[in-house]
């Protein structure tokens, strides 16, 4: 019902193209982050879906119903902005309600509204304040019930939590999830913080320079990453990359690897999941720093200790693998038994192969 | 003016920092003081005046304080001063000056909020070339309009009358405030704007629910520079409002000009400082507001 499909939508401001070709398909009930780095388009493109923003080409649709000429407040969404845009003369009920004046909802049902949304965002004693007296958080929260009282089947947000301090961001970021649950509503959600986008989304959009680079979910997107710019973009720390040369044989397919001790050339990559029959010749191997194990002995890299950070719940490990810097999540307590050199063994189940001339998945 | 020219003056001089004394110090508050009397002489003078009797002022000198100070020279001003064959004194002039004012203030700047709102928060086009003639409405002297407008209001029949005034007045004003109204408005955040939008709200719901609350200072602004401007004018009403409609600095004139016998000058004075003192009380009254509104226009215009 309340599905959302982006057809080829091409945007221009003058001759400088935001949008290129961006197609996606929404499920009903889905939470869909756009993410991307600053200027890629995010806020564009969910301008468009609001109806803020023309687009030149493509069509958007709401629910089924096509709305690429539809003005804003006739398209049934709602909206949360990343400066809040809260009404500075109206008090937070005013603010709240104001939707819902204009629509002439009838007195009774908006009261019963605000009240309703007051409570689950816990504002209820802050009704009669000027959004001037508010904290950043309370505002964020009058702008959330400013949607929430709409009862809107779509609700988008743009980088509604980037002008909160890091405690209340998490705090916020449960809330946001958890109204998702009992709203049951389609959300689009913007925001250039990938640990907001892991933990929120059902689908992440991942965007560069307007394009789409994948859509899918987030672990599609940790696990499998459709290019060397989404594994890069996705985890931190970033995906460790080393270049290697892949070398089918009957048997399977071999992938040396600089710096591959153990009396070995090439590990065996035969089980990866190809897109197509592996060729020979040059690859970018990419290896999250979680998935390599430190082991005495069998295939392993031969890596020099650089440093180990240590981060709490973890250490960080750094290693200088022939000349290349790669990084490895130990527990807190193996982090404190690295020695001065070790040997990091090549998960072959869970590494990402990219094609380095096209930066693809292969 | 003359009030509205130390107000600003002195309010916006850099606050002094303890109590620091420099020449140049000095020197700025002498500047200040200087200036403020200047202003202030002539105005004390006009009100000393109108408080004496016709022989006190043929006996003395101009500066002599009255000895009996009496607003009978007001009286005579307000009801009985002759303009020529009537003599209703100036109140017939007040009352329609009341009568162009208010009109004229409120529709000039309602309409160039406006104006202003649409110009500053609604892209459409040939928005730029309203802004450029604006621009150049708001720096072509009045003289150059005058002939052209007296002949198109008098094909529309408007010439000589009430509402001939009125639109004239609204016309004039239009520009600079229009300007002064983007200024502010484009310092407004455009996601107010879409939010309201998003809200359902259109252009006049946008306008009036939210743009305007927020343009306190800046409508006070607006009105200060209306209320004195149409009120001191004398040119557009002589020339537009008819006899019955002349506004009260015409009808000063007309008292001041006409010579029966002896010259009257406390009767004059007094018709001078009734006819001063509406713009005064409302410097006295929003001078504060129009430094705040004019300095909060400048840092975000
Ligand atoms: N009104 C405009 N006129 C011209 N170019 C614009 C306009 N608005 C945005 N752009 C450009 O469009 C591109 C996309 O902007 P957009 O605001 O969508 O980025 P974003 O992904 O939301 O970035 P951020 O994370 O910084 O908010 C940017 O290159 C920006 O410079
Ligand atoms: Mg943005």
């Amino acid at each position: 019902m309340s599905t959302i499909r982006i057809q080829n939508v091409n945007k221009f401001y003058g001759a400088l193209q935001v949008l290129k070709n961006v197609d996606l398909a929404i499920g009903s009930g889905e939470f869909t982050v756009l993410l991307g780095p600053s200027g890629c388009g995010k806020s564009t493109l969910l301008s468009a879906i609001a109806g803020l923003e023309e687009i030149q080409e493509g069509g958007i649709e709401l629910g089924g119903r096509d709305v690429t000429h539809v003005e804003p407040a006739k398209r049934d969404i709602a909206m949360v902005f990343q400066s809040y845009a809260l009404y500075p003369t109206m008090t937070v009920a005013g603010n709240m309600s104001f939707g819902l004046r204009v629509n002439r909802t009838p007195k009774a049902e908006i009261d019963q509204r605000v009240n309703w949304a007051a409570r689950l965002l816990q504002i209820e004693n802050l009704l009669d304040r000027k959004p001037s007296q508010l904290s950043g958080g309370q505002r964020q929260r009058v702008a959330i019930g400013r949607a929430l009282v709409r009862k809107t089947p779509v609700y988008l947000f743009d980088e509604p939590l980037s002008n909160l301090d890091a405690k209340l961001r998490t705090e916020m970021r449960v809330e946001i999830k958890r109204l998702h649950q009992t709203l049951g509503a389609t959300m689009i959600y913007v925001t250039h913080d990938q640990i907001e986008a892991m933990t929120l989304a059902t689908h992440i959009a991942l965007m560069r320079a307007g394009v789409v680079e994948q859509f899918g979910h987030p672990e599609d997107l940790y696990q499998r990453p459709a290019s060397l710019f989404v594994a890069g973009f996705i985890g931190s720390p970033s995906m460790n990359f080393l270049p290697g040369t892949l070398a089918p044989n009957g048997a399977g397919v071999g992938l040396e690897l600089p710096g591959l001790g153990g009396g070995q050339q090439a590990v065996d990559v035969g089980s990866y999941a190809f897109a197509a029959p592996a060729k020979a010749g040059e690859i970018t191997v990419g290896l999250r720093p979680e998935d390599i194990e430190l082991v005495n002995d069998g295939p392993a890299l031969e890596g020099k200790t650089l440093f180990v950070e240590p981060m709490g719940a973890d250490s960080l490990a750094w290693f200088d693998v022939a000349g290349h810097r790669v990084s490895v999540r130990l527990k807190a307590d193996d982090g404190k038994r690295v020695g001065e050199t070790a040997r990091l063994a090549v998960p072959t189940e869970k590494l990402s192969l990219f094609d380095p001339n096209t930066e693809n998945r292969v | 003016m003359t009030v509205a020219v130390d107000q600003v003056a002195v309010t916006s001089a850099p606050k002094p920092r303890g109590f620091q004394i420099t020449p140049g110090r000095i020197g700025l508050y002498a500047f200040l003081i200087i200036s403020a009397l200047f202003f202030l002489i002539p105005l004390l003078i006009v009100f000393n005046t109108s408080l004496k009797p016709m022989d006190e002022i043929r006996a003395g000198d101009i500066f002599d304080l009255p000895i009996d100070p009496s607003f009978a020279a007001w009286a005579e001003a307000w009801t009985s001063a002759c303009t020529g064959r009537n003599c209703e004194g100036i109140r017939v002039g007040f009352w329609n000056s009341v009568k162009i004012l208010v009109p004229s203030v409120i529709f000039s700047i309602l309409i160039a909020a406006i104006n202003g709102y649409a110009l500053a928060q609604w892209r459409f086009k040939g928005s730029e070339l309203i802004l450029g003639a604006l621009m150049l409405g708001a720096f072509i002297p009045y003289q150059v309009i005058l002939y052209p407008m007296v002949r198109i209001l008098s094909t529309v029949g408007l010439y000589g009358s009430l509402p001939g005034i009125i639109v004239v007045h609204i016309i004039f004003g239009l520009p600079v405030l229009t300007l002064i109204f983007r200024n502010f408005y484009s310092g407004i955040p455009i996601e107010l704007i879409k939010a309201a939008r998003i809200d359902g709200a259109g252009f006049f719901r946008i306008f009036f629910s939210i743009m305007l609350p927020m343009s306190t200072n800046i409508l006070i602004v607006a009105l200060i520079l209306q209320v004195t401007g149409i009120w001191n004018d004398y040119l557009l009403g002589l020339i537009f409002a008819g006899r019955e409609n002349l506004p009260m600095t015409v009808q000063l004139n007309n008292i001041v000009g006409s010579v029966t016998g002896e010259r009257t000058f406390n009767v004059d004075m007094a018709a001078t400082m009734l006819t001063a003192l509406p713009p005064l009380i409302v410097y006295f009254l929003s001078g504060r507001y129009f430094v705040r509104g004019i300095t909060a226009g400048a840092v975000k215009g």
